[in-house]
């Protein structure tokens, strides 16, 4: 018991709980003096998150190795890991494998509550439990959106960019450790923020905070949310700086640009989108806490302001945050399918530049989620037109998936399994988006269940499924245990199944006209039906995540053994161990040709040196 | 890469073909013949109505090419048990690659070219004679209509048919959004800016104008009967908002104490309601709202931030709109100020119940 206190997570937790009262006492303590009333919620639940979460961080540890260096004070280069084993993870910890799984650990822990949250607007919605409150509801909607971003999304692909683009580039870190445990660290106290905000009243407004409306709205709980996103996206800006480094300078010998697994250029396209765009949503939520705090009128128009300039600021990052939440679900894709298939990836460097490609045109099309915003009318027509040409390189990927596929040898290994579902669930996303993207249509459609079926069909086929595929691909590696195929093959079942049920209903919602955001509609128009059927894909979805909770237990206690190569990938990560050394790779390899040349006769991905000193010559394929 | 193809690949090629075929024939079918969007009741529905099935078919075409190939591998392409051997080894194939990148990228110009062309159709604005303005106020949780040309101001949108109305939109606090699906476009309404749209209705009946954009917890129920009438229907309605505007309507209260009180969008058509200490009162309480219970209830004091109240003095019975009922108590015998509310929307519709 007394054990517990070395965790870094319980010194964290406790200076942070200690932090929050003594700002909120400082606070409380200034107003007086100024002679205003001590409590006002607003400023007081402020000044002690943002003092709470610093005293959080020094709690934890983070700032120590800088501290002892600002003091001059000599300090170790390599911080070696202070707990073992499983308190690993509860620490400060910088090898990128343990932060790797913390990330995937948290982003698996809030999926199912974020799904859970909104199987209770499900089952209103299609009036099986007795009605909530329309506050209740709306705020039920807004917390799901927002933590599947921030608290599961990201999370999910930054753990997977963590634990695998060192392995996958033949390096034995990432640039900069340090940084990357306090980009994690960062993360707690912002899902805590919008978690609790729950209970602290809830946010009215929906994920996207529209003001003048978000800055009325009375509850703290918008405050807490506020504060949550810009902490959450501060975290995720740390994040992107080392990956980039990572990639740009820590390559073996040999990888070039176009020997690099799709997985490591989708990384790139996505954290040069993160590292750029996430000011923009930091800053719009930064001005809207400060209308609400000290009176400020940026989007007022009494005072000048414009409400518009909001949803311009918010789009220029939402917009290209939800490629950042498909480009790696689509290198996830085109990874695993060359390996299930025995064949090269078809067209290997027009899928590599079509990442690039999709964040370079995603930049430009955000004003389609404002076409019937009040903009001037005739800016619609660029949006229009960048946001059908950004199709076309999406498009490429999708072709280039089912050429792979075409007289090869397909095993139907569960990983495969997802990435079939995830191809057409994101096909089908992709086509409902064109209709979105042409102006007179989308005046029809938008605020509409279309847009709500359009994007969970992207996101199903752009994360969920294919970060379902790569846990069953890549936990052998992590582990050394293979997962049961029998239950990976339910789960899959019963996710495929669901996501189906959940989101075809919503397109035929769309096109009756049933509005987003609305916590009940006329039974008249016979739309209960099409509501239930939602809810029952929700549940079975849900159902799918237990299994492999269950799955993930039982496979790790007595799962069958790995070995080093279970699938036959011809990737670098596959050349080491499972799990894989504390640093990886004890000589680093050579890259000598393309990934996942199966067939290609005469092909060697990598070797391990040449010299006669080192006989252990082992090569990746061939 | 193969330079021979033996007849096993033509074998497959025919067949996938011929799969592609009766998937995309039976999608585009069913697209241009099922009535997608139901309920197309304006010209500008029509545009849109007709565009959206040419894109559900380009769609159904893309989606049975790779489906078609995704399924033709999943059930031929499999490898057989205790085959060890790789699958062939073709890594690309340029001429393809560039023809999937380019037919792609013609298609979307083109959709994106025609895109504007039936925006402008349904945008543009004709001769100033041609069409008739609405002002329409956006605000918590209603609508208000009001046509200048007729001086007239009503909470219901009458139009004539087959008549182009030019709706200017402002807003009295948040985003709101006006919709009634049935003429298709919607257009935000902003605070601080005065926004357009324009319809053409062209079929008599009652409709719904639907806010669009979440403002608050009334949103779901922020409504307004949209009603297209001819056009001699429409001019007689005209004539008689112009003459119910020139009497004048009180709600102080008379020596009977008898008040009329309507609930509509979520909310009373009286902030404030005055009688004499000890009358007998008579409320005449007309709910609007379909398909929503309202009430009118007393109380000694109470608060619409909290929602909460205390010191009942008279519990109207809940009703759910359209109805009326007739609610009789006696006010208290002490003058002040009271509170009244709504019980079930306690705290979007309250009052103040001045006794004297």
């Amino acid at each position: 018991m007394k054990g517990i206190f070395s965790l870094s997570v319980v010194k964290g937790f406790l200076a942070g709980l200690a932090g929050t009262g003594i700002g909120m006492g400082v606070m409380m303590l200034i107003r007086a003096i100024m002679g205003m009333p001590a409590w006002k919620t607003g400023p007081v639940v402020v000044a002690g998150i943002l003092t709470g979460v610093i005293a959080y961080l020094a709690g934890l540890g983070v700032f120590h190795y800088w501290f002892r260096w600002a003091v001059g004070d000599e300090a170790k280069e390599v911080d070696a890991p202070p707990v073992k084993g499983w308190r690993r993870y509860f620490n400060v910890d910088t090898n990128h494998k343990v932060i790797g799984i913390q990330y995937l650990v948290t982003a698996l822990v809030f999926l199912p509550f974020a799904v859970a949250l909104q199987l209770l607007g499900r089952l209103d919605l299609s009036k099986l439990i007795p009605a909530i409150s329309a506050s209740a509801y709306e705020s039920v909607i807004s917390t799901h959106g927002l933590i599947m971003f921030f608290f599961v999304v990201i999370p999910a692909f930054t753990g997977l960019m963590n634990y695998l683009i060192p392995l996958l580039i033949g390096a034995r870190d990432m640039a900069f450790p340090r940084l990357n445990a306090i980009s994690f660290w960062l993360l707690l106290p912002a899902a805590l923020l919008v978690t609790f905000s729950l209970a602290a009243g809830g946010f009215d407004t929906g994920w996207t905070v529209y003001p003048p409306l978000s800055a009325a709205f009375e509850n703290v709980g918008m405050d807490m949310v506020l504060l949550g996103i810009y902490i959450g996206g501060l975290a995720t800006i740390l994040g992107s700086i080392n990956i980039l480094a990572t990639i740009i300078k820590m390559r073996a010998p040999g990888m070039t640009y176009f020997r690099l697994p799709i997985f490591v250029w989708s990384a790139l396209a996505t954290t040069a989108m993160t590292l750029v765009f996430t000011q923009f949503i930091a800053m719009s939520f930064l001005m809207v806490l400060f209308e609400r705090l000290f009176g400020m009128g940026f989007f007022n128009p009494q005072m000048g302001g414009q409400v518009l300039l909001y949803q311009y600021m918010f789009w220029f990052y939402s917009h290209p945050a939800v490629y950042v939440f498909v480009l790696l679900g689509l290198g996830i894709i085109s990874d695993i399918i060359p390996v299930f298939t025995s064949k090269p990836l078809f067209g290997y460097k027009t899928v590599a530049l079509a990442s690039p490609g999709i964040a370079a045109g995603g930049m430009i099309v955000f004003g389609h989620h404002m076409f019937a915003a009040g903009m001037p009318a005739v800016l619609r027509i660029p949006f229009m037109a960048t946001t059908l040409l950004v199709a076309v390189p999406t498009g490429v990927k999708v072709f280039a998936w089912v050429a792979t596929m075409w007289m090869g040898k397909i095993r139907l290994s569960t990983p495969f399994l997802f990435v079939v579902s995830a191809i057409v669930i994101f096909l089908l996303g992709g086509l409902t988006g064109i209709p979105l993207g042409i102006v007179p249509i989308d005046l029809y459609l938008h605020d509409t269940y279309w847009v709500v079926g359009h994007f969970h069909a992207m996101i199903f086929g752009g994360f969920l499924l294919p970060t379902m595929a790569a846990i069953y691909y890549w936990f052998p590696k992590v582990t050394g245990k293979m997962l049961s195929e029998k239950w990976g093959k339910i789960q899959w079942a019963l996710l495929t199944l669901g996501t189906f049920l959940l989101i075809i209903p919503m397109l035929g919602l769309g096109v009756d006209g049933m509005r987003r955001r609305v916590i009940s509609y006329s039974p008249g128009l016979n739309m209960q039906l099409l509501h239930t059927l939602t809810a029952v894909g929700g549940f079975l979805v849900f159902t799918g995540l237990v299994v492999l909770a269950y799955n993930l237990v039982i496979s790790f206690k007595r799962g069958e053994i790995a070995g080093d190569n279970p699938w036959g990938g011809r990737t670098l990560e596959w050349m080491v161990s499972s799990p894989p050394p504390e640093n990886n790779f004890s000589v680093i390899p050579e890259v000598l040709d393309r990934p996942h040349m199966h067939g290609v006769s005469g092909s060697i991905h990598a070797r391990f040196g040449n010299n006669d000193n080192n006989h252990d010559q082992r090569e990746q394929g061939g | 890469m193969k330079s021979r193809r033996s007849p096993q690949d033509w074998h497959h090629i025919l067949g996938l073909c011929l799969t592609i075929a009766i998937l995309s024939g039976s999608l585009v079918f069913l697209f241009l013949h099922y009535d997608v969007i139901p309920y197309s009741y304006s010209v500008e529905r029509g545009y849109i109505d007709n565009f959206l099935k040419i894109l559900l078919s380009i769609a159904a075409v893309v989606f049975s090419i790779v489906i078609g190939v995704l399924g033709y591998s999943l059930i031929f392409f499999r490898r057989k048990p205790g085959d060890k051997s790789e699958g062939s080894p073709v890594r690309g194939f340029a001429p393809l690659e560039r023809a999937w990148t380019i037919i792609p990228l013609i298609i979307v110009i083109g959709l994106a070219i025609y895109g504007a062309v039936i925006l402008d159709k349904i945008t543009a604005p004709g001769p100033p004679q041609t069409e008739m303005e609405v002002d329409v106020l956006a605000f918590r949780y209603g609508w208000q209509f009001t046509y200048p040309q007729y001086n007239v101001t009503s909470y219901e949108l009458n139009v004539p048919v087959n008549q182009r109305i030019l709706i200017k939109l402002q807003s009295k606090d948040v985003v709101h959004s006006f919709w009634v699906k049935e003429w298709g476009p919607k257009q935000d309404a902003v605070p601080g800016i005065t926004t357009q749209v324009r319809y053409t209705p062209t079929k008599i009946g009652q409709y719904t104008v639907q806010c669009s954009q979440l403002c608050g917890s009334g949103h779901t129920y922020m409504t307004a009967p949209a009603i297209v009438i001819s056009t001699g229907d429409f001019q007689n309605w005209v004539k008689q908002q112009q003459i119910a505007k020139s009497t004048t309507t009180t709600t102080t209260a008379p020596s009977t104490a008898t008040i009329n009180l309507v609930a509509h969008n979520i909310m009373f058509d009286q902030n404030t309601i005055t009688v004499s200490a000890g009358t007998d009162v008579t409320i005449n309480f007309n709910n609007i709202d379909a398909q929503v219970p309202h009430n009118f209830a007393l109380y000694s004091s109470g608060s619409a931030t909290t929602g909460t109240a205390t010191g009942s003095i008279f519990v109207g019975q809940i009703i759910t709109g359209p109805s009326a009922v007739v609610y009789h108590f006696k006010a208290p015998a002490t003058p002040g100020t009271y509170f009244f509310r709504c019980d079930v929307h306690p705290t979007m519709m309250t009052g103040t119940f001045v006794v004297k």
